[in-house]
């Protein structure tokens, strides 16, 4: 039996090369890559924060029974201004990295990275619209964190959507309530400046803050009406709380 | 020889590159749903959750399955009665856990799959959305899904009925929506008296029906666009003059609730008028007992607003002028709507 000659192997080696390859090419560079974890921390003016304790904020006796919201779009900037994104190298809004976030976790992967320096951080607090508008929470794996099966799943049925943020809690003993959503309300953070962190094998963390004191900036909490909203019907404050907890966000 | 081995070695390579692909084979296979020309013969489906033999089966036992609600007295068949068409025969149904009215009027499941806004307001985009709502609402089947799912899975048989349907998502909330769905979106109707005409299938209209189908087609079709007998729209056809009462989220503010939009205030989705003699009563909170009211709705109670349908407008009269004789030939054809074969099908039942 006569075997394949020179140029057919050769032919046959980079077609087996470039087939098998299953996963996208990334360029990586020299320092390779170091697996990543987004902290979120919870606090009050830099005080540890947890569900169900009683904080003073502007005068009033605050306690949250839920914290949580929805993260969506996350780019990292590297000191060379190229960006990072967490989009599974496809096209598809589906292979998209999401998180949803709660005061009771604090810890989450975002995969892979280059080890570096990175300069700043920034992610939409909310459902991606495209997302929210289109796959319903059915459609997802049960571990999913867009899947009706996420423990802490929060969507309207009667007006179908994610709730990107809850605030639940009392103040001064009276029950508040804010639920905030719909497309117009997905809350873009803007870059959060990280200080020039190095990622790399010792140190694969990056930890954003959030300050819960902030989340009633500006919004007088002895009004009843200014104690509740479902985004629909009270948009104006509703645009206020997203505001605030957009603005609770830095790096620790 | 020479050529066999290269051609294997390249075939390799190919068939290593493929599985590569994690695309997960189905298991089982999607059931392909044809349905009467005059309703555009093909079902409307999600993409994502294609009906299977074994997620209906799924669907219709956790259709009418008590276990659902929060007493485990209440399924979704409580409300939606197969013999009325899937609605209950009240205006404001108190059938729900609390035993509280509801704000709104029982629908049909009628032809469910085509409705793209689902609820009168048409907040729900799809049905697997729309599931949580009567599912977890607290006048409704007021249930904590991770209770019922607790149940379902001391259950041997829906342990396997969901893992045969479902086997990536098995006994899970995702898993009990999708099947509810497909179950509902079976739920066709077009085996009427009048499609059987209209179809010519060896069916005729008595005089007085054919009357009223020209009237309807003059008078009504505007909306009830045939042969779905509903355009999928939303309208303001005249039965209050305003909408102020902003409680429960806007939920007497029609279609506003939804978009905000002041231009949707007081519209609701045109229901499909398929079974409608099965359906009474009439209007998203049930407001007319039967379809002789409805017509003199139409005739002389159209209210006027700013969001009044231009159908419902003439110069500077409102509503559809309806002499008694036309009401009755229009019920005569709205008669022929009526789908036995529908609410009698054994498909379709426990």
């Amino acid at each position: 039996m006569k075997v394949i000659n020179k140029v057919q192997l050769i032919f046959l080696v980079v077609i087996a090369v470039i087939l098998s390859s299953c996963s996208d090419d990334d360029t990586v560079n020299d320092l390779g890559t170091t697996d990543l974890k987004l902290h979120f921390h919870p606090h009050v003016n830099g005080e540890d924060f947890a569900i169900n304790e009683t904080y003073s904020m502007n005068g009033n006796e605050v306690s949250f029974s839920r914290v949580q919201f929805y993260v969506s779009n996350i780019e990292l900037t590297k000191e060379d201004g190229s960006l990072v994104k967490f989009d599974g190298n496809t096209s598809e809004k589906e292979d998209d990295l999401f998180l949803q976030v709660t005061a009771g976790n604090m810890m989450y992967d975002l995969g892979e990275v280059e080890i570096g320096t990175y300069k700043s951080i920034n992610f939409e607090i909310g459902v991606d619209t495209v997302i929210n508008s289109t796959i319903e929470p059915t459609a997802w794996p049960t571990d999913h964190p867009l899947s009706a099966d996420n423990p802490n799943h929060y969507y309207w049925s009667w007006n179908t959507g994610y709730i990107f943020a809850a605030l639940e809690g009392t103040v001064n003993g009276e029950p508040f309530t804010y639920h905030i959503g719909t497309n117009d309300l997905i809350t873009p953070t803007g870059n959060i400046d990280l200080n020039e962190a190095t990622i790399n094998g010792d140190n694969g963390e990056i930890m954003i803050g959030y300050n819960v004191a902030k989340f009633f900036n500006d919004i007088d909490l002895s009004i009843e009406g200014n104690r509740s909203s479902h985004t629909m019907g009270t948009k104006p404050l509703a645009l206020k709380v997203a505001g605030n907890i957009k603005s609770s966000f830095s790096t620790m | 020889m020479k050529d066999f081995t290269f051609f294997s070695l390249l075939l390799f390579a190919i068939i290593s590159f493929q599985a590569c692909d994690d695309e997960v084979s189905p298991s089982i296979k999607t059931i392909v749903y044809t349905v009467p020309s005059n309703l555009g013969t093909v079902l409307p489906q999600n993409e994502r959750n294609m009906i299977t033999e074994e997620g209906v089966i799924l669907g219709k036992k956790l259709f009418y399955d008590p276990i659902l609600s929060a007493n485990g007295k209440v399924s979704c068949a409580t409300c939606h009665k197969p013999e009325l068409a899937f609605t209950d025969g009240l205006a404001l149904t108190t059938k729900g856990v609390s035993g509280q009215p509801l704000k709104r009027n029982v629908p049909t499941l009628t032809n469910a799959a085509w409705i793209e806004g689902l609820f009168w307001d048409g907040g729900a985009n799809d049905l697997e959305s729309l599931t949580f709502g009567p599912l977890t609402h607290e006048d409704e089947m007021a249930a904590d899904l991770t209770q019922v799912l607790a149940k379902l899975k001391e259950d041997d048989e829906y342990v396997s009925l969901f893992n045969n349907a479902f086997p990536e998502l098995g006994v899970s909330t995702s898993a009990l929506s999708r099947a509810l769905s497909q179950f509902e979106r079976t739920l066709v109707s077009a085996d009427s008296k009048y499609d059987k005409y209209v179809r010519n299938e060896g069916v005729n209209l008595s005089e007085g029906e054919l009357d009223g189908l020209l009237l309807f087609k003059e008078k009504c079709a505007g909306c009830h666009a045939m042969d779905h007998f509903t355009d999928y729209s939303y309208h303001n056809n005249g039965l209050d003059a305003s909408f102020v009462n902003e409680d429960f989220e806007g939920i007497f503010q029609g279609r506003f609730r939804i978009t905000r939009d002041s231009s949707d205030l007081g519209k609701y989705k045109t229901p499909t008028l398929r079974n409608i003699a099965l359906t009474a009563p009439y209007m998203h909170d049930g407001r007319f007992a039967s379809l002789e009211e409805v017509l003199e709705h139409y005739n002389s109670g159209v209210k006027y607003s700013g969001t009044l349908d231009e159908l419902l407008q003439s110069g500077d009269a409102i509503g559809i002028a309806i002499t008694e004789v036309e009401k009755k030939n229009l019920i005569l054809f709205l008669n022929t709507l009526t789908d036995t074969n529908f609410i009698t099908n054994p498909q379709f039942k426990n």
